[in-house]
């Protein structure tokens, strides 16, 4: 054993203290950090959602719930306008970057790169640790917002210029808008750090025997999502700089010629749309760094509960490497009414419809898996269908949103809300239920309850069709989105009882959530014990020890004999063979 | 076969290169926020042209020599002649400051012509570009002092 695994092993000094998760480098204990930092920021983010959902339902209705959490900005029980919009963009906010980013990529990526690769643990255990402490820091940067007098950030989670730029415009545009752009910078460097050690350790610290080609898809998935990450998120950052710049030291470069409340402001030469450009070159890559690891999830979960190698594994890195490299070239489709040349809308429609190309290739390597497959209906593998289900469904209204002459009628409409919440919120976070059910084991040795996880999976995927489908219709019928009231258009009349249905099934779904949570935590402490390996897996994590160890194998690290879907091959006694097991054995 | 150890010791490399990567790519955001906007003022003659003062072009010189001095730097302490590589370092490190003084100079330079931060976007970007770059400068300056306690060491 050579010194550094020594120095991993015998480094356990916190083990046997509550210390250990404060300064833990173990990738197992940080991945179970990050799972529950998410996990908290995503129950106030669903929480947010059903307060404005009660809103939009009835809005001319005072609410104790409002007056009991925002007191201040609920006189009598009544929402304070641009307090709703404050919701709306915390809601965003928090779910894309801190559960579905943060959350998603940092828990299955510090859980499974050390473990699928045969590594002691991550290449800079000491970075890692940092990533998890600002990500925990930008979290909490991001709650204090609603504590600041004005409120917090209103400008959207896209936080466009000027809403954002003139600290004066409104309520949210002040302190919460700043305390919104320090959190950022903080989540980006904590991403940044996480991105750079999670290709370094897939890149350098691989077992022997384990070869690209032999990688688990969920690798090469997390792989591409750090790569997206670490090219994209420093131009945010340089988005954020300039932004800074212009709330606080009197620059121009978003702003130009405005009046605010009558005053013509000095500021001069700068765009608004050169923010749209900055932002969503993130952005737009961002949507792919949310959903790439809940698909290599999916994989996973698709080839181990059909007892089936995985088709198309080949054409999966491929389309994964293609989706990746295309969506540094479609961030414009974002932007077509904001008065780009339309030959450039047409060439970013062309490229948008070109990445619906390995999304389909994936669907169809999906589908082509599951037949006739020996199929295990456990959890994971219901949360799993419906990933596939949602990806199908989202993707193809992405088809109309991607071409301009459909986008201008539809653009900020409920179509659009309906769309990425499927597509990519409710896939995305499918997937990362589907990962915990599946990984439970692995993080916690014991078993999820199966009957409680089933429950959980019908009630949330019935009410997200219920919440989300009929806002394609209203989307096209005009009903814009982050408005506050819709009684005050006529023409909207017709959706009043669509919204107060969507509102019911919306507390409905966030109850079931509920469900999740007590599965979780009573499992943790009362679940069924694990076995070494629960789900007869092929990957090598399922070859560590069940009680964890710091450096993850006790003895030597696993060589790999082979790619990791040898399931049901007549060649074998078993229907599985893991990747560690030679043939001579 | 590479043991553990020297696979950690090629990774923690390979993670400066990923850090400069993502240095470029802030900058590359910076850069084409300015070759945009500076398309679009030119097309509405708001652009103002600003000359550079020529320290910086020196301060620029300073930057290669430096780069080099660090390599070669580099390059004797891995073929253990540990004497010249120290006084390399200390080179880069007198250019460096030499380099702080002229950048001063250059700053200078702007405030005399009336080239403020909150001006004319032009002047703004050239802030911009100053105060990120800084920012690198002073970790890279860190990085420099850690490299010569560990030579000495």
């Amino acid at each position: 054993m050579d010194r550094q695994t020594d120095n991993i092993l015998s480094n356990n000094k916190f083990n046997m203290k509550i210390l250990k998760y404060i300064f833990s480098r173990d990738h197992k204990i940080i991945a179970k950090q990050f799972l529950i930092t998410a996990m908290f920021m995503g129950f106030i983010g669903l929480f947010i959602s059903v307060l404005f959902r009660l809103q939009l339902a009835y809005p001319n209705r005072p609410f104790y719930i409002f007056k009991l959490f925002f007191n201040k900005f609920a006189n009598d029980g009544y929402l304070d306008p641009s307090f709703y919009l404050s919701l709306v963009t915390i809601h965003g906010t928090i779910m894309i970057f801190f559960v579905l980013t943060g959350g998603l990529s940092g828990t299955f990526s510090n859980l499974l790169i050390p473990l699928q690769i045969g590594a002691r643990d991550m290449a800079s255990p000491f970075l890692n640790m940092l990533s998890y402490w600002l990500f925990l820091l930008s979290s909490l940067t991001m709650l204090y917002s609603f504590f600041v007098i004005t409120g917090p950030a209103s400008a959207g989670w896209t936080i466009y210029p000027p809403l954002s730029a003139l600290p004066k415009a409104i309520n949210g545009s002040g302190t919460g808008q700043t305390v919104w752009l320090i959190s950022m910078s903080i989540f980006i460097i904590s991403s940044l750090i996480g991105n750079i050690n999670y290709i370094t350790t897939i890149m350098n610290m691989r077992t022997q025997g384990l070869t690209m080609y032999r990688l688990p898809i969920i690798i090469w998935a997390l792989l591409l999502t750090a790569i997206l990450g670490l090219l994209s998120f420093p131009v945010l950052m340089a988005a954020v700089i300039l932004l800074i710049l212009d709330r606080g030291f009197g620059t121009s470069f978003y702003l130009s010629d405005i009046f605010l409340a009558g005053e013509y402001l000095h500021y001069d030469g700068g765009s608004p749309i050169l923010f749209q450009h900055l932002f969503w070159f993130l952005g737009h890559p961002e949507v792919y760094i949310v959903i790439l690891p809940a698909l290599g999830i999916s994989s996973e979960i698709l080839s181990i509960n059909c007892r089936k190698p995985l088709f198309g594994y080949h054409t999966m890195i491929y389309s994964l490497i293609a989706i990746a490299g295309l969506s540094f070239f479609v961030w414009a489709h974002h932007m077509f009414i904001s008065g780009i040349n339309p030959l450039i809308g047409s060439v970013f429609t062309i490229t948008t419809l070109i990445i619906a190309v390995p999304s389909a290739i994936k669907v169809f390597n999906y589908i082509a898996t599951i037949w006739r497959g020996n199929i295990k209906f456990t959890t994971p593998m219901l949360f799993t269908i419906g990933l596939i289900s949602f990806f199908i469904t989202g993707g193809l209204t992405g088809i109309y949103l991607g071409n301009a002459i459909l986008d201008i009628n539809l653009n900020d409409t409920y179509f659009v809300v309906a769309h990425f919440h499927i597509v990519m919120g409710s896939a995305a976070i499918f997937g990362m239920f589907a990962g915990i059910y599946h990984w439970y084991p692995k993080l916690f040795q014991k078993m999820m309850n199966e009957k409680l996880g089933h429950i959980h999976f019908w009630i949330t995927y019935i009410s997200i069709y219920l919440i989300f489908f009929p806002m394609h219709f209203m989307g096209i019928n005009g009903m814009p989105r982050r408005y506050y009231d819709f009684n005050a258009f006529g023409m909207f009349n017709i959706f009043i009882n669509m919204n107060k249905f969507i509102t019911i099934i919306s507390i409905i779904s966030g109850f079931a959530q509920l469900i999740f949570l007590y599965n979780f935590t009573y499992s943790m402490f009362k679940g069924k014990d694990s076995s070494k390996n629960p789900w007869k897996a092929n990957t090598l994590e399922w070859t560590t020890p069940i009680e964890h160890i710091h450096g993850n194998w006790e003895n030597d690290l696993p060589v790999v004999y082979r790619w990791p879907y040898e399931y049901s091959n007549p060649k074998y006694q078993d229907d599985y063979m893991p990747q560690n097991i030679s043939d001579k054995h | 076969m590479k043991s553990y150890n020297d696979k950690n010791i090629i990774a923690v490399k390979f993670i400066v290169w990923l850090f400069i990567l993502s240095s470029v790519m802030l900058f590359a955001g910076i850069t084409s926020a300015y070759i945009v906007n500076r398309i679009g003022l030119l097309n509405a003659n708001k652009w103002i042209y600003i000359q550079l003062p020529n320290v910086f072009i020196c301060s620029n010189i300073l930057l290669i020599i430096s780069s080099i001095t660090i390599y070669y730097a580099n390059y004797l302490f891995n073929e253990y002649k540990y004497l010249y590589s120290k006084t390399l370092l200390i080179i880069t490190f007198f250019i460096g400051i030499f380099f702080l003084i002229l950048q001063l100079n250059g700053l200078k330079y702007l405030i005399n012509n009336n080239i403020y931060l909150s001006g004319n976007v032009a002047g703004s970007y050239i802030y911009n570009i100053y105060y990120t770059w800084s920012t690198c400068y002073i970790w890279s300056f860190r990085y420099l002092l850690l490299l010569f306690f560990y030579t000495t060491k």
